[in-house]
């Protein structure tokens, strides 16, 4: 094979095999789920547990850039525009945004969520700053300033929390926030035998916003490998 | 007896005959195999040498050879090539991995015509991509992004407009897609790139191939008149 032609493929045979082995994993899963009385699921909301896995997992939004949100800065083609509270189906399960607020401590925070609270020691167990490289260029960067942190709290449905890469944008004048710290929390851990979301991982991203104003545009998607198979990037606007 | 010594001995002999013949024939086979698998192959045809430039993008460049790379021969140290980048002038085609695509034109766009929030403008390039391969292959704006040296590279922007390409789109053997793609530049001082990357994310890509054309000069919109 030449230098030059077949990689046309651009990779299908490799998503073909990967996408396969989801598929038919996640099938296998279901129709296990269903023999024993899985619970059912709805469009676009995947109630994940550690006993079931709907085939609506697999389900991808279509993108809407600027139809939630128009004329904002920022926005990719990828995007998939939602109101807080509102899921993402990403093909990998959902990404939904479940907490989001200011905080004045760094460090010291106790984040609430709809069924759990996840303390946030001090520097222990938090990640550095996960950047977007090929979506930071250009734009002016937020002055970091960690005397106010805007705590933001999403969860992934099936895929690891570690592969996803968050960012703030300040939606007057587009400049954009890295996460300050980001720490990783397995819903399986803390919920005990009520199950709801269990199986779903919640990363807990803290942005050194200072005096920023909102509202902001928090922007979440799978970086690295995971890219190319599960393209989609959830925005969520806060009037925080 | 000794007929049948004689039978048996001619029955070796055969045996040995048609053994040699098969061994023939799968020598000759393997090798005639092998000389075709190291060509480089396309739906099954072995490549064409390119046609003349002026039928680039016709039916005439259907699995033709691709181009080598150029690292350095135009932009020395100003970009970060390899050896299987392409360096192009505007208006010039990037040749590899099936497509051939060209960049037509610059303009700077205010990004006030589209945004509330950014200052300064867009850089909006003028795309042609062309399927030379036999198959169908997927194209768009996703495969480009901007760089500069001391910002690193962004990916398209979405902005709305109308001429805007398709981010992934599904071409034929033998079809074209153009349109615009935007990036945001903000004061786009010094010296931009674009770098065009279709494998960028492949598994199993085996090519490292890359095209890239300066688009911008010192802050003003390079065209091909220009470049």
């Amino acid at each position: 094979m030449g230098s030059d032609q077949r990689a046309g493929f651009r990779g299908r045979v490799g998503s073909c095999v990967l996408l396969t082995l989801i598929v038919g994993t996640l099938a296998l899963a279901g129709c296990g789920s269903a023999a024993t009385g899985g619970s059912g699921s709805r469009v676009g909301a995947a109630a994940v547990s550690s006993t079931s896995v709907p085939l609506s997992v697999l389900e991808v939004d279509e993108p809407n850039p600027l139809e939630l949100y128009p004329r904002r800065p920022g926005a990719q083609s990828r995007d998939v525009e939602r109101r807080l509270g509102e899921p993402v189906a990403t093909g990998a399960g959902d990404l939904t945004v479940v907490a989001v607020f200011r905080d004045r401590s760094p460090g010291t925070a106790t984040v609430p969520t709809s069924s759990t609270s996840i303390s946030v020691p001090n520097g222990e167990g938090q990640s550095p700053a996960r950047a977007a490289p090929n979506e930071r260029a250009f734009a002016p960067d937020g002055a970091e300033d960690s005397s106010e942190l805007l705590v933001v709290v999403v969860r992934s449905g099936i895929l690891p929390v570690e592969w996803l890469s968050c960012s703030l944008t300040v939606v007057s004048d587009g400049s954009r926030f890295e996460p300050f710290t980001t720490q990783e929390h397995d819903r399986a851990t803390s919920t005990g035998s009520s199950g709801e979301g269990a199986g779903a991982s919640e990363l807990v991203v803290t942005f050194a916003i200072g005096s920023a104003q909102g509202p902001f545009d928090v922007s979440c998607t799978f970086e690295g490998g995971m890219a190319f198979f599960f393209d989609v990037r959830g925005l969520w606007r806060v009037d925080a | 007896m000794r007929r049948s010594a004689r039978t048996a001995v001619g029955m070796r002999g055969a045996g040995r005959a048609m053994l040699a013949v098969v061994v023939l024939l799968g020598v000759t086979f393997a090798t005639s195999s092998c000389t075709w698998l190291r060509q480089p192959q396309c739906g099954g045809r072995t490549m064409k040498s390119p046609p003349p430039s002026d039928e680039y993008g016709t039916p005439d460049e259907i699995c033709t050879r691709g181009d080598v790379g150029n690292q350095g021969a135009i932009y020395r140290a100003s970009y970060v090539s390899d050896a299987d980048t392409q360096e192009r002038r505007l208006g010039d085609p990037a040749r590899f991995s099936g497509y051939t695509t060209w960049i037509d034109g610059v303009t700077l766009v205010p990004a006030s015509r589209y945004v509330d929030g950014y200052t300064g403008a867009y850089v909006r390039v003028e795309v042609r991509i062309f399927n030379r391969d036999a198959d169908p292959q997927s194209g768009g704006a996703r495969d480009f992004a901007l760089w500069r040296v001391d910002e690193g590279f962004r990916r398209a922007d979405f902005v709305g407009a109308p001429d805007t390409l398709a981010d992934a789109a599904e071409l034929e053997s033998g079809e074209s897609l153009a349109g615009a793609v935007y990036f945001y530049a903000g004061d786009a001082h010094g010296d931009l790139f674009v770098r065009y990357d279709p494998d960028a994310g492949a598994i199993f890509a085996s090519n490292e191939g890359t095209g890239v054309w300066q688009v911008i000069d010192n802050g003003h919109g390079l065209n091909p008149a220009t470049a």
